[in-house]
Formats: structure tokens, sequence, C-alpha cells
């Protein structure tokens, strides 16, 4: 090892001991403070009482002593002055001295890189968690929506696709409201119907009925008009409302739908015939200035037309012959 | 007269979980929102006053570690036992806690531990969950939510590590 020149090796022992502020104690086997000298009051240390017991005094000595090895070191030590230091544990015979050198300089400025370092992590782990968290509420509003469309596709079975068109798509509001316009409502229904189904099964009835309902309201869709809701064997719709050409066309649409109606039927007699079953049909329409309101209990809501209109209508359809009247 | 004892604990867990902040909490009943990260290890004395006994907890606060292979794990030395935290909003300090331990056990053997899911007062924010503490329970381990903000936890915590730190 070369040695310095000795001026130079007294310099730097001067610089350590002023710079670092050095402080040692002296320990003995049976843990007593034997010695103890340098800058203690740095560290807090100047009260320490020599033939005493050291841990008791130095607290932060507690489960270091004795030395398992010849030489320890526990870097960076925050003691109660608040200033850190390096502690160096030296095994000297049966005697340990502990070193003390001051590194609060070097403490604040590791902390000082630390401190960035980690708040850097600890805003990349908040934008990892933020977006599980978006994710997570994702997959709840896609689950959410799967519902949604769910239950509006069941619902649908029970409005008439415009109805559901304009409500779902935000044209109109589930409200109580009542709007004026000139409609044509259409009413039909199956002659001897009451008589019909006392020959047949329930079963077949709702066979024929359902057959019947979907064939016509079919047709009641492909000419425009608003299917009001089924009465037993009677079928009321309506032209005119939530869409309407204007009240010229939609009463020759509702009578193109009449007309069409009435051939399907003709088609679907020959075929329930062959089955058994026979059927004919009466129908009636007015155009007339109706209102058509969203009508609304506390738990229901329907839009619909006021049931004077196919009342009216429907004694029209009673006075005309069974089968094919218009 | 009653006897007097000295206990070196040690704090361990990932960073910013609130070490620092239990003992300040623990030590002088305050809590501080700003966080300040511990550099090397901050040691500070509690005394505890068990009735038969009296206990001197020398706590050593030591510097969470972002990477726990870089923990000194000669700074355990000479412990009676440890106080785990992790942080109950970012659920991988709690692997760190537990790996931690793993190491402890490993060089030290088993010591009396506590282990505490800090900052339970930020309930919108907490990630640990009901199962997961109770699976820890069920391991036979010591686990207790804890907030240095409100000292939900703290006291009881540090006083049941003196009375098994010292038996």
């Amino acid at each position: 090892m070369e040695v310095l020149p000795a001026s130079l090796a007294e310099r730097l022992r001067e610089l350590t001991y002023n710079e670092r502020a050095v402080a040692y104690l002296h320990v003995d086997a049976a843990l007593t403070l034997m010695g103890a000298d340098g800058h203690l009051d740095n560290y807090g240390l100047a009260a320490v009482r020599l033939g005493e017991p050291v841990v008791e005094q130095v607290y932060f000595l507690e489960g270091l002593l004795p030395l398992e090895e010849s030489s320890y070191f526990v870097p960076s030590v925050e003691l109660d002055s608040g200033r850190a230091a390096d502690l160096h544990f030296h095994q000297d015979g049966a005697t340990v001295w502990v070193v003390l050198l001051d590194v609060t300089a070097a403490r604040d400025a590791a902390r000082q890189m630390q401190q960035k370092a980690y708040e850097m992590t600890l805003l990349q782990e908040k934008e990892v968690q933020l977006n599980r968290r978006l994710e997570s509420l994702n997959r709840d509003l896609e689950a959410a929506n799967d519902f949604l469309v769910t239950i509006s596709t069941k619902i649908s079975h029970y409005l008439a696709p415009q109805i559901y068109k304009s409500i779902f798509s935000g044209q109109k509001d589930v409200a109580i409201h009542t709007e004026r316009k000139e409609l044509t409502i259409f009413f039909s229904d199956i002659k001897d119907f009451t008589a019909t189904t006392e020959r047949l099964q329930p079963e077949e009835i709702t066979f024929l009925l359902n057959e019947y309902f979907t064939e016509m309201s079919t047709i009641a869709l492909k000419h425009g008009g608003t299917v009001d809701k089924f009465i037993g064997d009677a079928l009321i719709s309506f032209f005119g409302d939530p869409e309407t050409k204007g009240t010229v066309e939609d009463a020759r649409a509702c009578i193109n739908m009449a007309t069409e109606m009435q051939s399907r039927l003709a088609e679907l007699n020959v075929k329930w015939r062959s089955a058994g079953k026979n059927s004919r049909s009466a129908c009636a329409w007015a155009s007339t200035p109706a209102s058509a309101t969203s009508a609304t209990s506390a738990a229901l809501t329907a839009w619909t037309i006021p049931p004077s209109v196919p009342r009216l209508i429907s004694r029209r359809v009673s006075s005309r012959s069974p089968s094919l009247d218009i | 007269m009653t006897p007097v004892l000295q206990k070196k604990i040690c704090m361990l867990g990932g960073f910013s979980v609130g070490k620092t902040s239990l003992v300040k909490r623990y030590v002088q009943s305050i809590f501080s929102e700003t966080y300040l990260t511990t550099v090397g290890v901050k040691i500070d004395k509690k005394t505890v006053d068990l009735s038969d006994r009296i206990v001197n907890l020398i706590l050593w606060d030591l510097a969470g570690e972002d990477d726990i292979n870089t923990f000194r794990m000669t700074n355990m030395r000479g412990a009676a036992g440890y106080v785990l935290v992790a942080d109950g909003t970012r659920p991988p300090t709690l692997d760190v806690a537990l790996s931690l331990r793993q190491r402890v056990e490993t060089e030290y053997g088993p010591l009396p531990f506590v282990l505490l899911l800090n900052k339970s007062d930020l309930k919108e924010e907490w990630a640990i969950g009901d199962a997961e503490v109770e699976g820890l329970r069920r391991n036979g381990l010591w686990v207790q939510p804890s907030s240095a903000r409100t000292g939900e936890g703290v006291e009881a915590a540090f006083k049941d590590l003196a009375v098994r730190a010292s038996s």
C-alpha cells in the first residue's frame, strides 16, 4: 500500500475529522462505554457517561453489539439530532470501536433523487390502476348495454316497430302528452270468431291467432301502418303517426293494406280449411281527426289512440257482410 | 421495581406505504401529508408500559425499496420483531411485504411481526379484498388495517408486537 506524505495524511485527517464530524465510542466486552470523543454533540451524544452500559445511553446500538464479525457498517442512519451518520463498527481485541461519520449532505442529495424517482413510479402505478378501473368500468358498461339490448329486443315484440324506433332512437320521449293529428284508423276482426273458438282446442286457437296476427301485422308494417293493439281477434292499426305521408296518402296506404290483408287471408283460409279450420275477416277504416296519446299509469305507458274511435269503426264492421267487405 | 427491556423493531415494506408516517403517528402522535422518502434508516424510540414490564421499542424505520433485492437484510440484525407494512390502495405492495417476510424468515428464523394494511382511511381507493385478508389470517398472520392519518390500528399493533417481542 502506498503511503501518503505525512503532511498530506495529516491534512486529510483534519479534513475528515472536521468535514465529516467524526465521533467515536469505545465499548468493552461487557458493553460498557469506556471512551467517547469527537463531534459527539453533532449526533446528540454529548451527555454520554463513561463506565455505564452503552446500549441504554446510545439506544441505536440495541441489537448490534457484541459484533458478530470484525467490522460492520450501517449506512445513513438518521439520529435524534436529525443528522445522518454512517456507523462503522470495528473490533479491536475484546473491545469495539463505533465511529460515526456525518453523511447528512449526501443523504439529502440522495433523498432528492430518490424522491423524484419514487414519485415518478407512483404516478406510473396510478396510471396503471386508473386504466384497470377504466377497463373494469367499460366491462360493466358493456354488460349493462348488452342487458339493455336484450330488454329492448324483448320490449320490441310488444310495441309497434315505428313506436319502438321513435322511442329508442330518442325521437320521442316516453312522457304523458297528446298530439292532435289527422289519422286513418283501421279495424278488423275475424268473422264468427266466437263460434269458431267453440270448435277448436285452445292450442289451435292460439296457433291460428298467432299466424293470423303475424301475417296481418307484416302487411300493416309493409304499408306503413302502426299496429296499435290486438284485442281478442281484433286488430287495430292507424296511419299518420308517428310517420305520415299526408292524409290522402295515409288513407290510400290503408286501403292497399286492407286489400292485401284480404288476399292473404284468402290464401290462409285455403290452408286452414285443409286443416279443418276456416276464418273470414271483416274490416273498416276511417280518416278522422284524432289524437294519439301517450296513455300512462304509474307502471305502464302506451302510445295509442283514444278508444272512442276504434269503437265507432268496429260498429261499422259489424254492419258489413262477413267475408270481404270494404 | 418494574423491569425495563429494550427491543429493536424494524419497519419493513415497499416505498411510500407509510412506514415513516406510522412511526411518526405512534411516537409523536402527528401525521404529515407530505411524502418524504426515507434514505437509509431513521431510528426512533418509544416506551411502552406493559404493567409488569416497561419496553423501550427502538424503531428502525428502513428505507422502502422499489426493488426488494436491494433491501439490506443486515439492517435486521439484532431485531426482536418487525412491522410489515403494505399500502391497501396498492396491492403489489402486499406482495413486497410478504416477500420481505419470507426473506427475513430465511435469514433470521421466525420472529414476531405484525402486518399492517395501511391507508385504511382511503376507502374509495382501497384495493385489497376482505377475502384476501381473511386468507392471510387463516395462514396465521397477524393482519390489521391501519391508518397513520387517523391513527386506526397503530397503537394496538405496536403494543401487541411489544408484548410478543418481550415475552
